[in-house]
This record gives structure tokens, sequence and C-alpha cells, in this order.
């Protein structure tokens, strides 16, 4: 029987797409690198190191190269007598998440055992994975890795901007006196520091952090259902 | 396991204006059913069609009896494209695996039958294939798992005499169990295979027949494969008039 079990197909995707990344020499080195600088870091100084590194790989893994594949028609060797569209956009989201947060562990997990982070604050920035990883399968049907992880950084200077002057400036009023609304729409739309941009918003609280997976599990709905439904038409053939 | 594929009235428009059908068409298991057609007269558009991978604007595509979805279709046509285009940085070996676990195949078996075919380790990127190379990996996948339903889109084309031969071999093979639809210029290959032969002209299906109704339509004197040729002459000139 053709497909077998949605996890065993999951996991057959999953290895072939770490296969293609680790062939890609500037990647490995870059995760490698971060990865050991981290825990170096920690090692020396049980404080976060650069967690702010690992939502970036989220991004950008998660987005990959879907809409080059579409441009060059390489999807139909894919989910012609293979795994369907929407097992691909789960199986990126997947290894998207794990490859970053193995980053957000290197970076964090000393800080966290030592108490310095607490748990609730390492659980926001992996809320903040999700919801990059939920991103970047949302946009990969158009974007490339690179543009979505270029959305990503632009999102967090916007939200760092709106924080700091930005809401003031528009509004007339500092954004802890918005309405609970507004607060919660640019806490999970803005990018990261996700505790940071929380406390300036008002009192973090798990309702917001949660809410950051929540849209990041939503957006991985959306594209599930999009590539289920979506023709794989690449140019105008005769 | 009926794998009867019948187009019913598909249509398919690009937005530059091109228009693809209505077209019906049928392949039966133990039928090869040729596909020609002047470039741009729409054979790609209807393999892709029947494949899965575009959806018909209008009409619909069954696959043993009830109407298929395009997931359906993905799942039991395998399409061997004339141009493969491999996902970038997979070897022609990780794409053998994906698709032998998919199938629920022996991948160890595959793969040999795969390096004998090719010549060449399996491990290789398939940049580092000649263009006939590749369409014989693009072929052999295609052929992974028996499907029930198998379309070649130029099969033979970029392959030495030799491997055209093994093509067109195997491809008789797999017709007498699969439906198989075979889109070629080639007019000897697809004499030498084919059952059923379908002319397609600016979208629409304009001579559908066997060997023997083509030579027969073609006229006295003239035998295959110059009956195709003087087939699709004509039928060129049709249109012109």
């Amino acid at each position: 029987m053709a497909g077998g079990g949605l996890r065993e197909g999951a996991v057959s995707c999953v290895l072939f797409d770490l296969r293609r990344w680790l062939r890609q020499p500037a990647f490995v080195a870059t995760w490698s690198v971060l990865v050991l600088l981290g825990g170096v870091m920690s090692w020396l100084n049980p404080e976060p190191a650069m967690p702010f590194f690992a939502p970036l790989f989220a991004v950008f893994m998660a987005a990959g190269d879907t809409a080059e594949g579409w441009r060059r028609g390489s999807w139909d060797f894919l989910v012609s007598r293979g795994p369907s569209l929407a097992r691909w956009v789960i199986a990126r989201f997947g290894l998207a998440v794990t490859a970053s947060a193995a980053v957000l562990a290197a970076h964090l997990g000393a800080s966290v055992a030592s108490g310095a982070t607490s748990p609730g604050q390492a659980l926001a920035w992996v809320s903040t994975l999700v919801y990059w990883a939920g991103v970047g399968v949302a946009v990969s049907f158009w974007l490339s890795g690179a543009a979505a992880l270029t959305l990503a950084v632009l999102a967090t200077v916007l939200g760092v901007w709106w924080v700091v002057s930005g809401c003031l400036w528009l509004t007339g009023l500092p954004p802890q006196e918005l309405p609970w609304l507004s607060k919660g729409i640019v806490a999970v739309l803005a990018g990261w520091p996700v505790g940071e941009l929380s406390s300036r918003l008002g009192p973090t609280s798990w309702g917001w952090e949660a809410m950051r997976a929540l849209a990041g599990l939503a957006l991985l709905a959306l594209a599930s259902r999009h590539a289920a439904r979506r023709p794989l038409l690449t140019r105008e053939a005769g | 396991m009926s794998a009867t594929l019948r187009a019913a009235g598909i249509t398919y428009s690009y937005t530059k204006g091109f228009r693809l059908g209505p077209v019906d068409l049928s392949l039966a298991p133990g039928r090869i059913v040729a596909l020609l057609g002047s470039n741009g007269a729409g054979k790609t558009t209807l393999m892709r069609l029947l494949a899965g991978l575009l959806p018909p604007q209008q009409g619909e595509v069954h696959l043993g009896g009830g109407v298929a979805s395009l997931q359906q279709l993905r799942q039991e046509v395998a399409l061997a494209p004339t141009e493969p285009a491999f996902p970038a940085r997979a070897t022609v070996l990780d794409l053998l695996r994906l698709r032998c676990r998919h199938l629920g195949i022996d991948e160890k078996d595959a793969a040999k039958q795969l390096e004998a075919a090719l010549g060449r380790p399996p491990s290789l990127l398939p940049a580092r294939l000649s263009r006939g190379q590749r369409l014989q990996v693009a072929l052999n996948l295609a052929f992974l798992g028996d499907p029930p339903v198998l379309l070649a889109d130029e099969p033979w084309s970029g392959l030495d005499p030799l491997a055209q031969d093994e093509v067109v071999r195997l491809l008789a093979e797999r017709g007498r169990k699969a439906a198989v639809l075979i889109s070629s210029h080639d007019l000897g290959n697809l004499a030498e295979v084919a059952h059923e032969f379908v002319f397609l002209h600016h979208g629409t299906v304009r001579f559908r027949g066997s060997l023997e109704e083509a030579v027969a339509a073609a006229g006295p004197g003239v035998h295959a494969p110059a009956a195709l040729k003087t087939l699709f002459r004509r039928t060129l000139a049709e249109q012109e008039q």
C-alpha cells in the first residue's frame, strides 16, 4: 500500500530534506558554529547566550527551497508516487523546529539549568520558534528561505521600533496603555526576543506566549491545507 | 486492480491563450497508447492533467470507475517527464529511497537495478549525469512499484540507439499489465510498441485509432511508421486549411 502512515511518510520527508541540508556546507558551518558558540558561552557564563539566532533557522529552514522547486518543477518528482505536498509541509516545519531548537538549547540550556533563565522564558522562546517555523512554511510557496528570513528580521525591527517609539509616535499612547488586543497582536506578530517585547507591552503572561505558538500551528494548518489543493503549475506548457 | 484511466471532456487553459480540450481519452491495462502532436499541441499539459499535477478546469478524470482526486491520481499514476527537474542537492539514491519507502518496496534491489541501468552509482547527484542518464533515472523511478498507469513523456529522447531499444522493451513489458501512455515524436519506436495512436493538434484530438487504421487512413502503399508521418502531415495540413 502506497503512502504508509502519516508519521512514516513525514519521517521519510524529514530524512530526505535533512540529507539535502547536510550537503550545504555554508549552512552546516553556520549552524555548527552557532551551536558550538552557544555551548561555549553558556559554559563560561550561565546567562542566556544568543538565543535570538535560533528563530532565524526556524524561518529559513521552514521556507527552504519550496518556491524554487515550484518554479523548476521539481515537486513533480516528489509528489508523483510520493508523499503528499501537505506531508512535505509538515516535515519541513518539524525539521525547522528541531534544528532551531538545537541552537536554542545550546544558547539557553545552561542558563535554564542554573536558574538564570526561567522555564517560562525558555518556553516563550520555543513558542517563538514554532511561530516563525509556521510563518516559514506559510510563505514558502512564494518566498525563498532567504526572503522569509529577511521578512522575519524586518518584523523584529518593526516590533522593536513599535514598542520603543512607534506606538507613542503614532497613537500618542505608550504600548502598555493600548487595549489588550493591540498588545496581543504586536506581541505575536513582532519578531523576538519575545520576553523583552512582551515585558515592554505589559506583564508577560502565558497567554501571549501560547498565542504565538498557536499562531504558528494555525499557519502550519493553513499551509498544509493550501498544499493539499495547490496545482503544480510550473510554466505554461503546450 | 482496475487501472482504467478515463479523461472525460477535460480542459485546461493557460493565461497566454493556449487551451487544451475538451479531451476524451481512455487508458486500459495491457494497452499502450501513443500520443502524437507537434510541439505545443498540448501533450505535456494532457499528461500533467492525467497525472494529477494540474486540475482540469472542466471535465473529470476517472480512475477505476470513480472520479479521481488529484491526490489519488498522484498516487496511482506514474509520470516520467521528458525534462526531469530533480530537487536541488538530492542524489539519485535519495530519490530512490524516498519513493521505495513510500511505495513499501525493497530499496536495495531497486538501487541495484538502477545502477545496472545507469552504469553509474546512484549516489551521484543528477547534475553529474548526462541528459540520457537523467531520463533513465526518471523512467526507472516511474517504473518502481509497478504503477497501474504509466505516462512517459518523450521516454527515449537523448538516448543512444541501444538504450532506446531497452526502453522500448521495458515499455512493451510494462504495457502487458499496466495502462501506458507514451508521448513522442519518434514514430518508429511508437509504431513498434503502441496499440493505439492519438493525434493531438492545437489542444484537440484529431485522430484516434490503431496502427492498421492509421495505415489505412494514410492511403495505399504506405507502411508504418511512414503512415504515421503521412497522417501527421495531413492533420497539420487540414488545420492550415
